[in-house]
C-alpha cells in the first residue's frame, strides 16, 4: 500500500510560504483539505503530487521524495485531478479518459469501467469541449480512475466544484470506494456538505500552516469550524452522521471585518 | 462523430496528396495558355521530379512541425509561420548573407544555409515562448501575437539586411525570402529537409501517446507519468531543425504548417500516432498543389511567387480557424 507524508516542507509561493508541517494523509482513509481560499490546499495538493520542490524538507512517496521521482514511477502510484480541466486538442470524453493510462500498461476495461462508475457511458464518444464544465470535471476524475491502481494515491484538487448534486453524490461515493479499497485519498473542497459526505478525516490549512488536522466528526462541526474558516455553521443528521452546513444568514460576533 | 477508422482517412490524406503529385507531374499550361496532360523527355522531366522532391520533403517537414506545435502548445492556431520560426530563420540567413557580403566571402549556399537558417529559427521560437509565459504557463493569446510580430520585424530584419546587400548580390535573395520551390535544387539541402521531415515524423509518431497526454494541463501531463521539460525541448528543437531545413531549401512559406494539421485532423483525428504523419502527408500534398497550381496560373510575364500562393490561400484560411477557434478547441 502507498504511503504519502508530508515531512515539514517549506514551499516558497510569493503570497505565503507553505509550512504544513508533519502531517500524513493514511492510506484507506479520505482525507478531506479545507482551508480560506488562496490558503494552501492547492499549493499542498500540487506538492503531494511532486509539482513543486520544496526548499527544506520533503514530501515523501513510499519514503522517497515525490518531486524527485521519475514521472512514469510516480504516475503508477499516484493521480492527481487538477482545479481546473484542460484539454488542448479536440479529444472525445473516451479519448481523455483513455490518457490516463496512455503510458500504463493498457487496460481498455479500465477506461469503460471509469466512464460507467462516472456516469459518462452515454457521453462517450462526444466531444470533450461540446461538455459542460461540471461534466468536463467527471470527465477528469474518470481519467484519474482510469490511472489509479488500487492502494495508490489519488489528489483532487476541487474536482466537484462545477458538478451536480446527484453526480456530486455518485462521485463521493465512487470516492469513497477507492479508499475502502485501500487507497489515500487526499480532495480539496470549500463545499462543507461534499467534505461532509466525503471526509474520514480532516486537513485545515490557513496562511500556509495546518491549523488542525483531526477526525472529520470532530472538525466538520458548529464548534470548530468558525473558528476555523471564519463562518458560521448548522448542522443536519445525514447517512454518515452530522453534516455541516455553511449558514450564510448568521452573523459571526467576533467575525473580524 | 466520425465513426471512419482513422487508418482509413490516413490512406485517404495519402490519395490525395498522391493525386497531387500526379497533377504536378503531369499536368502543365502550354505556351498558348492551354492545360496539357503529360510526361515530357527525360531532361524536362527531371525538373518535375525535382519540384517534387522538395515540395514534398519541404511540405512534411512543415506539416509535421505544425501537428506537433499545435498539441504541444494546446493551441489550434499554432505553426511555424505563425510563431514567428519560418521568419527567424529566413532572417538568419539574410543577415548570414549580408555578414558575408561585409566580409568579403562567399554567401552561404545550399545545406550550409541551414546553419544560419536555425540559428534565427530557435532564436525567433524563443523569443515568442518566453514572451507568452504569465505565471509559469504559456497564454494562448499573447503566443500567437508573440508570434506574429516577432514574424513581422524578423521578416523586417529580412528586408533591411536585403537591401544593405550590393545590387550584384541582392538577386538570389530576392526570389528566395518569398518562398520558392528552386528550379536545381541543391542536392544537399534536399537531402537534409527530406531527412528532418522523415526524423521529425518518425519521432513525432514514435511520441505520439506521450504528445496526446501534452494536451492535459502541465501538472495534469506530469501526473499521467509524461516527463514534460524533456520532452517538450526535444520537440520544440526538433520542430526548429525541420522548419530550418525548409528555409534554406525553399526560403519561408507561409501558412502550409498551419493547415495541414486542420486536413489531417479532419481525416486521421486528433491522436498524434496518426495526426503526425497525416500532417507531414497532407503537407507535403498541399505544397505540391501549390507548387502545380502556380504553373497553371497565366499570370503573363512568368509564374506566380509560391510563397504567395500560399500566403494568399493559407490567410484566408488562417482567418477562419481564427473566427472558429475563438471559442476554445473546435469541433
Amino acid at each position: 500500500m502507498t504511503t504519502l507524508r508530508f515531512r515539514s516542507p517549506v514551499i516558497p509561493r510569493g503570497a505565503f510560504t507553505l509550512t504544513p508541517g508533519e502531517v500524513a494523509p493514511a492510506a484507506g482513509r479520505v482525507t478531506v483539505l479545507i482551508g480560506p481560499n488562496g490558503g494552501g490546499k492547492t499549493t499542498a495538493l500540487r506538492a503531494a503530487a511532486g509539482m513543486l520542490v520544496p526548499e527544506q524538507g520533503a514530501i515523501l512517496l513510499d519514503g522517497a521524495p515525490v518531486h524527485s521521482m521519475p514521472a512514469a514511477e510516480r504516475a503508477a502510484r499516484m493521480a492527481l485531478v487538477a482545479q481546473r480541466p484542460e484539454v488542448g486538442a479536440p479529444f472525445s470524453v473516451r479519448q481523455v479518459v483513455a490518457l490516463g493510462r496512455v503510458l500504463r500498461p493498457s487496460a481498455p476495461d479500465r477506461i469503460e469501467h471509469a466512464l460507467v462508475r462516472t456516469g459518462l457511458a452515454a457521453l462517450a464518444d462526444r466531444p470533450f469541449h461540446a461538455l459542460s464544465g461540471g461534466q468536463q470535471q467527471r470527465v477528469a476524475v474518470a481519467r484519474a480512475l482510469a490511472q489509479h491502481e488500487p492502494g495508490g494515491v489519488l489528489l483532487l484538487d476541487e474536482a466537484f466544484a462545477a458538478v451536480d448534486p446527484p453526480e456530486a453524490a455518485a462521485l463521493v461515493r465512487e470516492i469513497r470506494a477507492e479508499a475502502a479499497a485501500g487507497a489515500t485519498v487526499l480532495a480539496a473542497t470549500h463545499d462543507l456538505s461534499v467534505a461532509s459526505a466525503l471526509a474520514d478525516d480532516v486537513w485545515c490549512i490557513a496562511g500556509g500552516r495546518t491549523t488542525a488536522f483531526g477526525l472529520s466528526r470532530e472538525l466538520l462541526t458548529r464548534q470548530s469550524l468558525p473558528s476555523l474558516l471564519g463562518i458560521a455553521v448548522a448542522e443536519a443528521h445525514g447517512a454518515r452522521g452530522t453534516i455541516a452546513v455553511a449558514d450564510y444568514g448568521a452573523i459571526l460576533p467576533d467575525t473580524p471585518r | 462523430m466520425m465513426q471512419r477508422r482513422p487508418i482509413v482517412g490516413l490512406a485517404l490524406v495519402a490519395a490525395a496528396t498522391g493525386m497531387a503529385v500526379a497533377a504536378r507531374l503531369l499536368v502543365v499550361r502550354t505556351l498558348d495558355g492551354s492545360l496539357l496532360m503529360g510526361w515530357p523527355g527525360p531532361t524536362l522531366g527531371q525538373f518535375r521530379v525535382d519540384a517534387v522532391l522538395v515540395a514534398c520533403s519541404a511540405g512534411a517537414a512543415l506539416g509535421a512541425s505544425g501537428a506537433i506545435l499545435q498539441t504541444l502548445l494546446r493551441n489550434p492556431l499554432a505553426s511555424p509561420f505563425v510563431l514567428g520560426v519560418t521568419s527567424g530563420a529566413g532572417a538568419g540567413v539574410a543577415f548570414a548573407s549580408l555578414a558575408a557580403a561585409m566580409a568579403g566571402i562567399a554567401a552561404p549556399t545550399g545545406a550550409a544555409l541551414g546553419v544560419p537558417a536555425l540559428a534565427g529559427a530557435l532564436a525567433a521560437l524563443g523569443c515568442v515562448l518566453l514572451l507568452s509565459r504569465r505565471h509559469g504557463a504559456l497564454d494562448p493569446v499573447t503566443l500567437i501575437l508573440g508570434g506574429v510580430i516577432v514574424g513581422a520585424i524578423a521578416s523586417a530584419g529580412s528586408t533591411v539586411a536585403e537591401s544593405l546587400l550590393p545590387p550584384e548580390r541582392r538577386g538570389l535573395l530576392t526570389g528566395w525570402l518569398f518562398g520558392r520551390i528552386p528550379d536545381v535544387p541543391d542536392a544537399g539541402a534536399l537531402a537534409a529537409c527530406a531527412a528532418a521531415a522523415l526524423a521529425l515524423t518518425g519521432l513525432g509518431t514514435a511520441w505520439g501517446n506521450r504528445l496526446d497526454g501534452a494536451a492535459l494541463s502541465d501538472d495534469e501531463a506530469r501526473s499521467i507519468g509524461i516527463a514534460l521539460g524533456p520532452m517538450r525541448t526535444a520537440m520544440f528543437i526538433g520542430c526548429g531543425v525541420a522548419t530550418a531545413a525548409t528555409v534554406a531549401l525553399c526560403g519561408p512559406i507561409a501558412f502550409v504548417g498551419l493547415l495541414a494539421p486542420h486536413c489531417a485532423r479532419a481525416l486521421v483525428g486528433a491522436r498524434n500516432r496518426l495526426l503526425v504523419p497525416g500532417a507531414a502527408l497532407a503537407g507535403a500534398g498541399l505544397l505540391t498543389a501549390a507548387d502545380a497550381l502556380r504553373q497553371w496560373i497565366d499570370v503573363g510575364g512568368g509564374r506566380l511567387p509560391l510563397g504567395a500562393v500560399t500566403a494568399v490561400f493559407g490567410g484566408v484560411a488562417f482567418l477562419v480557424l481564427l473566427r472558429r477557434t475563438a471559442a476554445g478547441w473546435m469541433s
